[in-house]
């Protein structure tokens, strides 16, 4: 048996699919991070049920990838039976879908969820009322406390069933639906599509874009918003009937601070300097202890052995490797991890991109592309991957600029193991604030140069919410698991290579072949330039790997102040990391990928020789 | 000197006045109406005479009041045409650019306000990147949401631009229904409260949703 869980964005749709399958998936409180499809199976009564998550979606009419993923999905009776979500705060709105889904005729059952929010609001919703309005059966659950959760699958086998509810359309969308049914033999569902100019089959398409016309016509409304009037209005009478009583709330409103211009954008900013400074101290500190750990208990026995040097280099190879990796990487990352879950989980995330829309306009995007933006401050990669949600082509083109500019954690581990703890926290913020101006100077630039339309930010806002410790921890361990099973093998591995390479001179060769251009242009040393050749692997690997490379972790006495200056400012600038590069070419094709690889590579090297020139 | 002439002639300089906010340089209005300099300066003569513009020290020209309200006139009548001829009827638009041009000085002012109705006026080319200027609402009488301020209570008329309309339409943002305006910052950026959820718009947004007030 097969079935899907259908919702609006941010119901908690994903939440009860983890607890029902118990695989890991990522949830989030900001419209659409689920786009691809999650399956997962569990076990009832030695029965295999296979749960899919489809991506969360406001309605099965519209045109967008999500909405279409959806419909066909739903259409090719790939589901058994299908789990509507709702939260139970927004039923209205979120009944507006589940009318839209009852239209397949698919068996189906409702989740009203979230209900300790609902109570908490001072509503109460009839079940057994609306299990009557719609004709299936209702469930009352609160994913975050897992109430219920374990009633769903139960429900689902023994009496999911086709709603009995129809939706009264207009007059004339009726008469339209029986004339298409008549002449075509064509569904109730598909002539409703084929009215909102929904293409399937042409004959059908023809038949009702001429009825289409006329309704339009009549009305002086376009047939789409009849219809979706229709829903809504039908929606609503459902909720009124079954919602049992409302208290005025009178609780204090946090948004009145949040989303006004004067406490809200000064708390905006105070939030992502502390968010990054949070970073900077506890991830200094973890940094420190855990450096110091690996060097006492492994790398100085190591060195005690007396092993044959091939195997001696090795050996230390991987214990360093092992040593950046865990030490400076995975504090910093982590906690940054932590924190971006956090925000995401309260709903904050949707109050600065409603403060930052007007900011955004001006380098060509809106306010919803600083979420794509803020999460590029973690990892570039799920970054890009959000650019899905932008409108346009030029709204994308413009977000996977400025993303692959924005540096990572991994790049604020370069920052701060390099130039804070060398050279001095100052120079450090002033590559920020460089990194910062490039990417305003870059998104002025683009936005009057990139063709295409403007659209403006149509966001739902997130209900605040208080974020839950376990699912934070959760969420941001499984976005460590990225980082642990992917890069940490790859690091090891590029460890491995580099300390043979240096072993058998080849290293040797190739700093002799760079090194005038290093030491020219960059004015940094050669065996420089190769690790920063690492940094394409990883960004963060091109501080190991100078650490390795200069066979110390002390980088002062190896390189000048401004050497590392300059060292730091151009490994974060240039060139996006691999799984970036493999991620843009993914979303955005060979093309933008090449442009922004070969953009950031000569922003790279154009600053760096610059800063060289300057003060070299 | 023809009326049609006269028309094109303070509908360039209204689109020029209202994209520099300045005096036009004649160069600027040779250029807009592919005109030789005679032809135009005639033109200018006569309105001038008409009292629809004021000749400045140096040969730049204003619009008067008068000269404005009617150069807007012939310019939303373009633009409306345009708009009809591309978006409904699908022609090239290049094509529904000139063929506009031709029929905006005989369409009678109901017919075009008829037909805004119809098309909501804000066809998605009427809205270039880079022009800042506000847009005027479509009808007489009709508002934007952001002719109303932080509280009101609303109920939406009428939503136009296709390229948004669906979002807003599944939000529940459809003629009809009742809405408050909970947040506008000064820089227009607003948050509307509909069917007890916050939605957050930005400014070309909120002007493309029409509304009056709830009583």
């Amino acid at each position: 048996m097969k079935v899907a869980l259908i919702g609006n964005p941010s119901v908690g749709k994903s939440l009860i699919f983890n607890q029902l399958t118990g695989i890991g998936v990522e949830v989030s409180n900001y419209p659409g991070t689920t786009v691809e499809l999650k399956g997962g199976s569990t076990c009832y009564q030695r029965e295999m049920i296979d749960i899919v998550d489809l991506p969360g979606i406001y309605s099965l009419d519209g045109t967008s990838e999500e909405e279409e993923l959806v419909r066909t999905f739903l259409l090719e009776g790939k589901a058994d039976a299908v789990i509507v979500v709702m939260d139970a705060t927004r039923l209205e709105r979120n009944l507006y879908l589940l009318l839209q889904v009852a239209e397949f005729g698919i068996p189906m059952i409702a989740v009203l969820n979230m209900i300790d929010e609902m109570e908490k609001a001072g509503l109460e919703i009839d079940t057994t009322a609306l299990e009557y309005q719609l004709g299936i059966e209702v469930l009352q659950t609160a994913a975050s406390k897992g109430r219920n959760i374990e009633k769903i699958i139960p429900l689902v086998r023994s009496s999911a069933r086709p709603a009995t509810l129809t939706v009264p359309y207009d007059r004339s969308v009726e008469a339209a639906v029986r004339t298409l049914e008549k002449t075509l033999g064509a569904g109730r569902t598909e002539s409703l599509w084929a009215l909102q100019g929904i293409k399937k089959d042409f004959a059908l398409f023809e038949a009702a874009s001429a009825i289409t016309e006329q309704i339009e016509a009549r009305h002086r409304m376009t047939i789409q918003q009849i219809i979706a009037a229709n829903r809504h209005n039908y929606a609503r009478t459902i909720a009124d009937r079954v919602i049992k009583k409302r208290e005025a709330r009178k609780r204090f409103d946090l948004d009145q601070l949040l989303t006004g211009t004067i406490p809200g954008i000064p708390i905006l900013i105070l939030v992502l300097l502390s968010t990054l400074l949070f970073v900077f101290i506890v991830g200094a500190f973890l940094e420190e202890t855990i450096v110091e750990a690996f060097q006492i208990l492994l790398i100085d026995p190591l060195l005690g052995l007396g092993l044959p040097p091939l195997v001696e280099t090795i050996a230390l190879s991987l214990a360093i490797a092992l040593q950046a990796g865990l030490g400076i990487a995975f504090p910093f990352v982590f906690i940054f991890y932590i924190l971006l879950s956090i925000l995401e989980d309260t709903g904050y995330m949707t109050r600065a991109a409603f403060l930052a829309d007007n900011a955004m306009h001006r380098v060509g995007m809106h306010g919803g592309a600083i979420i794509p933006l803020i999460l590029g401050l973690g990892c570039n990669v799920p970054a890009v991957m959000g650019l899905r949600n932008l409108t346009s082509r030029r709204e994308k083109i413009i977000g996977a600029f400025l993303i692959t500019m924005v540096p990572c954690s991994a790049r604020t581990v370069i920052i701060l193991g390099i130039v804070a703890a060398f050279v001095g926290i100052l120079p450090a913020l002033t590559i920020y604030l460089i990194v910062f101006l490039l990417i305003t100077a870059t998104g002025l630039l683009l936005s009057r140069f990139t063709p295409g339309e403007q659209y403006g930010m149509i966001l739902e806002m997130a209900p605040l919410r208080l974020p839950q410790a376990e699912l934070v921890i959760k969420k941001s361990w499984m976005r460590m698991q990225e980082f642990l099973f992917i890069a940490m093998p790859m690091l090891l591995v590029g460890s491995i290579f580099l300390g043979l390479f240096e072993f058998f001179g080849i290293t040797a060769m190739f700093e002799e072949l760079i090194a005038p251009f290093s030491e020219g242009v960059l004015g940094i040393p050669s065996y420089a330039a190769t690790a920063l050749l690492f940094g394409i692997l990883r960004k963060e690997m091109a501080f190991e790997m100078l650490a390795i490379l200069g066979g110390t972790a002390n980088l002062s006495a190896m390189m000048t102040s401004l050497q590392l200056y300059i060292f730091a400012l151009v490994s974060v600038l240039f060139v996006p990391c691999v799984s970036t590069i493999a991620v843009l070419f993914r979303e955005m094709g060979g093309r933008i990928t090449a442009a922004v690889t070969f953009y950031t590579v000569g922003l790279g090297i154009i600053i760096g020789a610059l800063v060289n020139l300057l003060f070299g | 000197m023809r009326l049609s002439q006269r028309e094109d002639c303070l509908e360039a300089l209204y689109t020029i006045a209202s994209e520099s906010e300045k005096a036009v340089r004649l160069a600027d209005l040779s250029r807009e109406l592919q005109m030789s300099d005679e032809e135009i300066q005639a033109i200018l003569d006569e309105l001038e005479q008409q009292g629809h513009i004021a000749r400045l020290a140096g040969g730049d020209v204003v619009l008067t009041d008068t000269g404005r309200e009617l150069g807007e006139g012939v310019f939303r009548k373009h633009r409306t045409l345009e708009c009809f001829l591309t978006e409904m009827l699908g022609m090239d638009a290049d094509k529904a650019s000139q063929e506009a041009c031709r029929l905006e000085h005989d369409v009678s002012d109901e017919t075009i306000d008829r037909l805004s109705l119809y098309i909501c006026d804000s066809c998605p080319g009427a809205y270039r990147w880079g022009r800042k200027r506000e847009q005027k609402p479509a009808q007489e009488g009709m508002q934007s949401l952001l002719d109303f301020s932080e509280g009101d209570e609303l109920s939406v008329v009428s939503v136009c631009g296709p390229g948004w309309r669906r979002r807003l339409i599944d939000l529940g943002i459809v003629p009809g229904q009742s809405i408050s305006l909970k947040r506008k910052l000064r820089n227009r950026s607003i948050v509307i409260r509909v069917k007890h959820c916050d939605v957050a718009l930005s400014p070309e947004i909120a002007r493309s949703i029409f509304v009056e007030k709830r009583t």
